[in-house]
């Protein structure tokens, strides 16, 4: 009887100390698992130089099949039918998808997956993106040569790629797009005064762990902030004001794969602050490199393109 | 199940799979703003350059006419870096090469196509793609993201 009693009082700490030993165990080796450990330059910054393509393709908002429907009768109706000029793929109904059918969508904040425009924006920008073809300035800055803001310079590209260079203190991003580039101080340093406009905007960053995190104002109002890369799709035409606030997150998930995430806030336009989140760059094959990109040279975009008015 | 079928089954499953898994629209401008996907052009005739630059690389070809006449025609491809990842080079289209180029006319008319495929003399055909990049895989390049 008295063994009996004793024994829960015996065995139990012995139990709670296994279990917790085990747990104890299994937590090491899982963040072993989950956490990669980079490389560490001289200056302690994480490695993580190197030429990247895009691993993966998103479509950027989740639409209705009523809404892409719509949109698709309101573009033949601006620039005649699409009949697939390379096959199915090229086609009216899949241009509707935006810039892609992996899985997911770009937009992952709000959870419904769209921008929450306020209602003068959303009117706006729906009109840009419905006449895309009516004046210049609605045409894609990244179809006129010009550069393609931040974050959307960032987005995935099957044509073209980014090399991360870092020095003491900066790292620094090549576009192979259009020979864009970031300088990006990690040194503390604050952005300069709010007159100041630039198309990739001012970018200060800071070291968290593997994330590389990204400041970023001084922005323009002449690039989207989202968008298909080809100028025509969906989320086209998603404008912003110079107020336009981007912090992004570079995580470093293995040696070769780096994730994105941008919290994008601009009270003149947006509702609330939103997010977008894709898996961003994957090491590019050792024998790839940045092409020269004079961007003019070979787009002639702007002479076939016909405009419905001259106005700039 | 015959080889055959098996081969049919294993190339249909892949083209399905990229279609619906990684494909992406991703092109630097519109295709349907400057070209009309109602005019396919079919043309045949000789290499005299052709400009690897970005956004697009161009070719140029001269189509020799029934009155022995020469006509010019330029051909939009697809950047640099995308045709690379189909496997072209430099080398894959020397001056004076006689090929042949499917594509569509642009629409102010003039002697300007998009080009979707181009056929050498061996009988290869290789995707141009000019508009889009990776987006418009059609199955000529069995790489293409």
């Amino acid at each position: 009887m008295k063994n009996f009693l004793l024994r829960p009082l015996i065995l139990t700490p012995i139990i709670v100390g296994v279990v917790l030993v085990l747990s104890g165990l299994s937590l090491l080796s899982g963040q072993e698992n989950e956490i990669y450990k980079p490389e560490l330059l001289p200056d302690g910054q994480p490695n993580i130089q190197g030429i990247y393509i895009s691993p993966a393709y998103l479509s950027l908002e989740r639409w209705t099949d009523e809404e892409r429907e719509e949109w698709g009768e309101k573009m033949i109706a601006v620039r005649g039918p699409n009949p697939g000029a390379y096959g199915t793929e090229w086609t009216e109904g899949n241009l509707r998808e935006g810039s892609g059918r992996g899985e997911g969508y770009a937009v992952v904040d709000p959870p419904n997956g769209r921008v929450p425009w306020q209602p003068w924006a959303l009117a706006k920008k729906t009109y840009i993106r419905d006449n895309p073809y009516d004046r210049k300035s609605f045409i894609d800055s990244r179809v006129r040569c010009l550069p393609a803001g931040t974050p959307r310079g960032t987005f995935s590209s099957s044509y073209n790629g980014w090399q991360v260079l870092q020095t003491p203190g900066h790292v620094i991003i090549l576009y192979e797009h259009n020979h864009l580039y970031r300088v990006i101080p990690i040194d503390g340093s604050p952005h300069p005064g709010k007159d100041i406009q630039l198309w990739m905007g001012d970018s200060r960053g800071r070291w968290e762990g593997n994330t590389l995190v990204v400041d970023v104002k001084n922005l323009t109002d002449k690039t989207w902030v989202i968008g298909e890369l080809g100028g025509e799709g969906m989320s086209a035409g998603s404008f912003h004001s110079p107020a336009l606030h981007v912090v992004e997150r570079f995580t470093i998930v293995d040696a070769d794969t780096i994730d994105y995430e941008a919290t994008i806030e601009d009270p003149n336009v947006f509702t609330q602050p939103w997010k977008i989140a894709f898996r961003v760059w994957q090491r590019a094959p050792p024998e790839y490199v940045l092409f020269e990109y004079a961007c003019h040279e070979g787009n002639r975009s702007m002479d076939l393109t016909p405009l419905v008015s001259n106005t700039p | 199940m015959n080889i055959k079928q098996a081969a049919f089954l294993v190339a249909f499953t892949v083209t399905v799979l990229m279609t619906v898994g990684t494909l992406s629209v991703n092109a630097h401008h519109a295709f349907t703003a400057e070209f009309d996907g109602t005019k396919p052009v079919q043309l045949s005739g000789v290499v005299t350059r052709m400009d690897w630059v970005n956004p697009h690389s161009w070719i140029y070809i001269d189509v020799p006419q029934a009155d022995g006449s020469v006509v010019k025609w330029e051909i939009e491809a697809g950047a640099p870096n995308a045709m690379f990842r189909r496997g072209w080079n430099k080398n894959s289209i020397p001056v004076g090469t006689e090929i042949v180029v499917e594509g569509y006319r642009a629409k102010n008319g003039k002697n300007i196509a998009n080009g979707r495929n181009v056929t050498f003399p061996d009988g290869r055909k290789m995707f141009v793609g000019s508009s889009g990049t990776g987006a418009p895989v059609d199955g000529a390049d069995p790489t293409e993201r």
